[in-house]
């Protein structure tokens, strides 16, 4: 039997707490992380004097504070007896509700709060110091932005199964018709769009589109995790349990040619569903990490809903609107709700929550037992990305 | 138009201690990689492990800078620096001894690129000590 500390649901999500993605709000992450811890304590009836453990990520805004955890905690008035700072990307999120249900059964906290906060849209990106390859060896032959790297891994899945941009651009209208229904998606967003406007809009690096990319903004998200006992104890009746939870960072690093179509999720993927004891079949939502298109539909390829190259029919052939047989990042995703910085991961995963508490106001999915939540992090040197993980929730 | 900005020139790499001996073969117009003497597994970029061992065994080799297209993309929106060579091309190339590079593919248009077509490095000076590579057709 594959090893699996969740499988008899140890710990519990209690509350998740959301702002609305912003363009250019002038606040810190400091500020978000204060707006979602309050609006869990008063959910909870918790005081900030309860929470015992803090996992935070790494934002963009605050590159450069190597005391990060430690200041957060200072303007949260915590005082934890456990931190964790998490720095893969998009997938600290998920990996934080991990890591933090580890500390919890091995006794390290009690009460955690695990919190996604950054302001992207406010101070750019340019004050980062990414050091290595991206410094001497990408910038300096015209790397532009992940939309090159998504461009070389677009052409590389053309040539070898043949690209359908239809199919991405009924992804892409698919998660903006959520985007309409979500309040906390950015405001710039909150309008239709068509599948010609997808394939109209601005080419960036072929054939990567404007409409494939996130747009960094500001915002914040988190979550409260505890032992199931005690959230039983407090008489908390929606409850969201992780049940099984993979990740891997550097997929395949001894490989100097690598085929830049397969990316860790070959690995996760499977994993998580040994874990679980599940196959994608077993899955009523999904809500995978979007940074671009191609990235949910190689997920769909690579964990297992579909075969390689399949995705675009899979797509076409698949209902994932709320009310369908495979409901895709219900609240619009990152693509269409805003990428809040390092702290985008959080986003498609929020979402999971409040559909499992059943609280997706005009989105909800009937009768949604579980979900899968993805996570992907880092541009690395022209293979596929950094870090991929997978995370299944249950309701209670 | 008088307020607008001169466009900044492309960056300049800063070698490493690691990549040094990368750049200086570089000035000399050969491409160097470190290699894993046991499998003869060339990698880029240079790391501070050969990543077979994950020890400091790499040998630098100099490599005929012949390769193999795989995959590569037109630039419409330039990184900085390279406003006024859009639209460009970046090319993966993956090269004969083994590893991968991108670079900025030139002498060639997209029209004529294909799966695996053989391309060779060549040199653009930024300065006195650093010359970063570029491929074109091998024709």
């Amino acid at each position: 039997m594959v090893n699996n500390f969740l499988r008899d649901k140890p710990v519990a999500i209690i509350a998740y707490g959301e702002v609305q993605n912003q363009r250019r709000s002038g606040k810190r992450p400091y500020e978000f992380a204060a707006e979602v811890m309050g609006q869990m304590l008063e959910k909870t009836g918790l005081r900030n004097s309860d929470i015992d453990g803090l996992a935070t990520h790494m934002p963009t805004a605050e590159a450069g504070n190597t005391f990060y955890t430690n200041t957060m905690a200072d303007n949260l008035g915590l005082q934890p007896r456990w931190t964790q700072l998490t720095d893969i990307g998009g997938c600290s999120p998920a990996g934080n509700i991990a890591r933090a249900a580890a500390a919890i059964v091995t006794g390290q906290c009690e009460m955690a709060l695990c919190v996604a906060a950054d302001s992207t849209g406010t101070t750019g990106i340019g004050h980062r110091r990414l050091g290595g390859y991206r410094q001497e060896f990408m910038e300096p032959v015209g790397f532009q932005g992940p939309p090159v790297a998504f461009g070389l891994l677009s052409n590389a899945y053309d040539q070898k199964y043949g690209l359908n941009l239809e199919a991405l651009g009924h992804l892409a209208v698919t998660q903006r018709n959520g985007a309409l229904v979500n309040d906390n998606a950015i405001e710039q967003f909150r309008k239709p769009i068509t599948v010609q406007d997808y394939m109209d809009s601005r080419v960036i690096a072929e054939p990567i589109r404007l409409l494939d990319c996130v747009m960094r903004c500001d915002g914040g998200n988190g979550l409260l995790i505890t032992s199931t006992e005690r959230a039983k104890a407090m008489g908390l009746e929606k409850l969201v349990y992780p049940v099984a939870y993979s990740e891997i960072t550097n997929f395949e690093p001894d490989d100097p040619n690598p085929d830049v179509t397969e990316t860790g999720f070959a690995t996760v993927g499977p994993d998580v569903f040994a874990k679980a004891g599940m196959t994608p079949d077993d899955i009523d939502m999904f809500h995978p990490y979007d940074d671009f298109l191609i990235a949910m539909m190689l997920q769909m390829e690579q964990i297992g809903f579909c075969g390689r190259g399949e995705g675009a029919d899979f797509i076409l052939g698949t209902d994932m609107s709320p009310t369908g047989t495979l409901p895709v990042n219900t609240g619009g995703g990152q693509i269409s709700a805003g990428q809040p910085g390092l702290g985008g991961g959080g986003v498609n995963l929020t979402e999971a929550i409040r559909q499992l508490m059943g609280e997706a106001t005009g989105r909800q999915v009937a009768d949604a037992r579980n979900a899968l939540v993805t996570g992907i992090g880092v541009i690395p040197y022209f293979r596929n990305w950094g870090s991929s993980n997978c995370m299944i929730l249950e309701g209670a | 138009m008088a307020d607008e900005k001169p466009n900044p020139p492309p960056p300049i790499p800063s070698p490493s201690l690691v990549s040094q001996p990368m750049w200086d073969a570089a000035k000399k117009g050969k491409l160097a990689l470190q290699v894993d003497p046991g499998s003869g597994k060339a990698q880029f970029w240079p790391r501070p492990v050969n990543v077979q061992t994950g020890k400091a065994d790499y040998e630098w080799r100099e490599v005929s800078g012949k390769g193999t297209l795989s995959a590569w993309t037109k630039v419409h929106v330039p990184a900085p620096g390279f406003a006024d060579r859009v639209p460009y091309i970046l090319g993966s190339v993956d090269l004969a001894e083994g590893g991968r590079v991108v670079a900025q593919l030139v002498n060639v248009e997209d029209e004529a690129l294909t799966p695996g077509m053989a391309v060779k490095v060549s040199w653009e000076k930024r300065s006195e000590d650093i010359s970063v590579y570029q491929f074109e057709p091998d024709n």
